[in-house]
């Protein structure tokens, strides 16, 4: 019989086809769909969940296993996976320039950042288990608008910048490779005004809590200031002499996006944000009279204008420093006043609180600790972290120098919770006086203690 | 030792750790114990069992996959480019013997055997456009000009990635 | 291969019901094995026949009027495949075969999501074998899916809840002296609580 004649649809079976399918890719079940009436059947009307899901996997990491914050995920819900999948894809297409008339920017820039969101916990840092979308962010993004511009890119700023945090150093150093001194033109081209908006004194107030806040009562974090801190920290390491820096950098990578990639020796289980252990910190700033000169004078058309940084002998000074911090109950802290100051403990404790951030598993963590110097100038550290209202580890600690609060920071983790790119803010002197200096910090985990004798210049 | 009887009512004797690399008769056997009465296979023709007893007695030993444990994110891990060479070389075979085997596959129930036949069928669509797919699988083409226009317009966001 | 293949679907099917008929026959003598036997044979003739059903689909416009017919035949064959992978489950049930009942009711319902005898079975089957969050969640199912089967379910529940009670107390009576060795302090058995 000429069995030949018959189309492979008549011969095997939808679900037969469907499997099949499901170990193709994705351009490739598409076009198989482009092909008769019965084939787009299979593929579109409607689409099976199980051959989706799968082709989601080949790109995607599974959303089910991401790492959630307050939201209880409902495991009964049905996960559009084709829709999920086709969103980002366009939101790819849009970030190389395409028109999509269906996606406005913002939903570009959501798209995007829920793969970030969706970036799994590291579970054991010895198995090779890559975060897909890790990669996907990185060869997605790479050299698309939304990172190589510095023009803004939408109007969206906010979740514009917040997007760039997360992934366009990462991306920077995958493109441009570990060479820490060669200049990098998208880092050059917004380093002026990354330090413009850092070093505004106007930006260190009460109605921002003095920290990289917007406007509202509750700490929201701005992530245009954290992405201008970041760029200013991360210049400043770059000009450090590589041979030590290459070192005693923090990572940006995008897989130190993940929950729990930040190393920690022994591990409690109370301790969430991962608070215990060594800490490598960089605190950059500008010399007291350059930076009262750029704020108050016409100095260069001033007060504030960007051309103050273009005079090529401008330098910042940039500082490592080591922190050991230590988990302690709350009481035990002397300045826990002003660390609690603009949050309400009781709705935080209260088991009745409707407060989205209060997640009993996250809660409010204390500690205290040492920061060491080059010079040998030791300080003790109070503070604490929680989670602010966006769901995002927020760090806030004093430096004290005989009995006295002498700093003030406030950090924001970079990526999920107990994150290895760790805590990026701005420190201010712990009076709010007006007039007082302030600069940026990150702060992370190294894979090793820093040692006074090799890491501190 | 087993005895199976094809559709076309050709009878194979085969050892019971070959055959039950078919999870069908692995239960089976296990459920009413092995009986001299043959195993009638009314939906594999003879020349496809020969084909499925070879795979089976090259594959013989080799853990089954477990039932219920979910393995798709490691299948997805491993695509279709992992076939080992003797699969290879062993599902190098006409269209219709290579469905024919899917099929078989299927109603034994032989997984292995079934996602080497599938990965095979992914290569071969691998990279192709609509047109060529056609002519591979001997797909008439059922849309209007205004249907194929329609469709390839919604599937623009698989374009380019 | 159809035309080699001197049986033709309708005659695979009608050899299906008869092997099915024996097999129920057999099991309301109490002869489940014999019973299995014979509902193996049915899925023998039964299972890969979906095939033949498909032909038409992909050749022409969209759903030609044979479609009909097709989707007909292909629920009959659905229903029995769904009748007998159910029955299997209760004969597997009777040998305490937990695993094969869990299996084989999990067949049923792949067919039919409704099959809620074999629901229960697959809970019952899921319970034994020690799976007690699973079991109970299928049990849950089953009570707010089907009224009629509420009591039994609630029952079964009943049931396994002792038994993973005492199975829980023997455990932690195995726990105890290590748990006392290692003197946990009370924020960790906090969270862990």
């Amino acid at each position: 019989m000429a069995s030949t004649s018959l189309s492979i649809l008549a011969i095997i079976p939808p679900e037969i086809a469907e499997h099949a399918l499901s170990m193709c890719r994705v351009k490739d079940v598409v076009s198989f769909s482009e092909t008769c009436w019965g084939a787009y059947r299979i593929v579109h009307d409607p689409p099976p969940p199980q051959l989706w899901r799968r082709l989601f996997l080949t790109k995607f990491d599974d959303p089910w296993k991401a790492f959630r914050i307050g939201d209880k995920a409902d495991t009964s819900a049905v996960y559009n996976w084709r829709g999920v999948l086709i969103r980002r894809y366009q939101a790819a297409q849009v970030a190389h320039g395409k028109d999509v008339p269906q996606l406005s920017r913002k939903d570009v820039l959501e798209a995007f950042l829920s793969v970030v969101w969706d970036i799994p916990p590291l579970i054991d840092p010895k198995e090779d288990d890559t975060s897909r979308n890790a990669v996907w962010l990185s060869l997605t993004l790479r050299n698309s608008k939304i990172i190589t511009t510095h023009q803004h890119w939408s109007d969206e700023y906010q979740l514009e910048a917040q997007l760039r945090a997360y992934v366009a150093l990462g991306i920077d150093s995958a493109t441009h490779g570990p060479k820490l001194r060669s200049v990098y033109s998208r880092l050059e081209a917004r380093r002026t005004g990354s330090r413009t908006y850092t070093y505004n004194l106007e930006h260190y107030k009460e109605r921002n809590h003095y920290g990289p806040y917007l406007y509202s009562p509750k700490r929201r974090v701005n992530w245009v200031h954290v992405e201008a801190l970041m760029n200013v920290v991360q210049s400043n390491i770059r000009e450090i002499p590589h041979q030590w820096a290459q070192e005693v950098a923090p990572p940006v990578n995008l897989e130190f996006l993940r929950a729990n990639s930040s190393s920690t020796e022994t591990h409690n289980p109370v301790d969430w944000a991962g608070v215990e252990g060594s800490w490598a910190r960089y605190v950059c700033f500008m010399d007291y009279r350059e930076l009262f000169a750029f704020n108050f004078t016409s100095m260069y058309g001033g007060p504030r204008n960007p051309a103050y940084f273009n005079d090529p002998s401008f330098r910042e000074a940039t500082r490592l420093i080591r922190l050991d911090l230590k988990l302690t109950s709350p009481d035990k802290l002397k300045f826990r006043g002003s660390m609690d100051a603009g949050y309400d403990i009781a709705e935080e404790q209260g088991g009745e609180s409707v407060s989205s951030t209060s997640d009993p598993r996250y809660p409010t963590l204390y500690f205290t600790g040492s920061s060491r110097g080059s010079i040998g100038n030791e300080a003790t550290i109070e503070g604490n972290v929680r989670l602010g209202v966006d769901k995002v580890p927020l760090w806030r600690f004093v430096s004290i120098y005989d009995g006295h609060a002498q700093w003030s920071s406030e950090g924001v983790q970079i990526g999920h919770v107990n994150s290895a790119m760790g805590v990026v803010g701005v420190w201010t002197s712990d009076t709010h006086d007006e007039g007082d200096p302030a600069g940026p910090f990150w702060f992370w985990k190294p894979t090793r203690p820093l040692d006074e004798a090799n890491d501190f210049m | 030792m087993v005895l199976l009887v094809t559709s076309d009512n050709e009878q194979f004797t085969t050892e019971r750790e070959i055959v039950e690399r078919s999870v069908l008769i692995k239960n089976m056997l296990e459920d009413v114990g092995e009986t001299d009465q043959p195993i009638p296979l009314p939906n594999v023709s003879s020349s496809v069992l020969k084909k499925v007893l070879e795979y089976c007695e090259h594959h013989r030993g080799e853990p089954l996959p477990s039932a219920d444990s979910d393995q798709s994110q490691d299948e997805t891990r491993k695509r279709s480019t992992d076939i080992s060479e003797w699969d290879q070389k062993f599902i190098n075979v006409d269209q219709e013997m290579l469905f024919e085997i899917i099929l078989a596959a299927n109603y034994l129930d032989i997984k292995s055997l079934l996602d080497v036949g599938c990965k095979t069928v992914a290569n071969m669509i691998k990279g192709k456009t609509p047109e060529e797919i056609r002519k591979l699988f001997n797909i008439v083409n059922d849309f209007t000009p205004e249907e194929e226009a329609q469709i390839k317009k919604e599937n623009e966001w698989a374009e380019d990635r | 291969m159809a035309s080699s293949n001197p049986v033709s679907v309708e005659e695979k099917v009608a050899t299906a019901k008869q092997h099915k008929d024996v097999a129920d026959q057999a099991f309301k003598a109490g002869n489940t094995k014999d019973a299995l036997r014979s509902y193996h044979q049915a899925l023998l003739y039964l299972l890969g026949l979906d095939k033949n059903a498909m032909q038409g689909l992909g050749m022409g416009a969209p759903p030609p009027p044979a479609g009909e017919e097709v989707k007909q035949e292909r629920t009959e064959i659905d229903e029995i495949v769904e009748k007998v992978y159910a029955n299997m489950s209760a004969c597997h049930i009777k040998h305490s075969n937990w695993q094969r009942a869990a299996e084989t009711a999990e067949k049923a319902l792949a067919k039919n999501d409704k099959n809620y005898k074999a629901m229960f079975r697959k809970g019952k089957a899921l319970g034994e074998q020690g799976f007690f969050e699973k079991a109970m969640k299928v049990l849950e199912d089953l009570k707010s899916k089907s009224p009629e089967d509420a009591a039994a379910a609630d029952a079964e529940m009943t049931r396994l809840r002792i038994i993973d009670n005492e199975r829980e107390r023997v455990h932690k009576q195995k726990m105890k002296g290590f748990l006392k060795q290692k003197s946990l302090s009370v924020t960790e058995e906090s969270i862990s609580s």
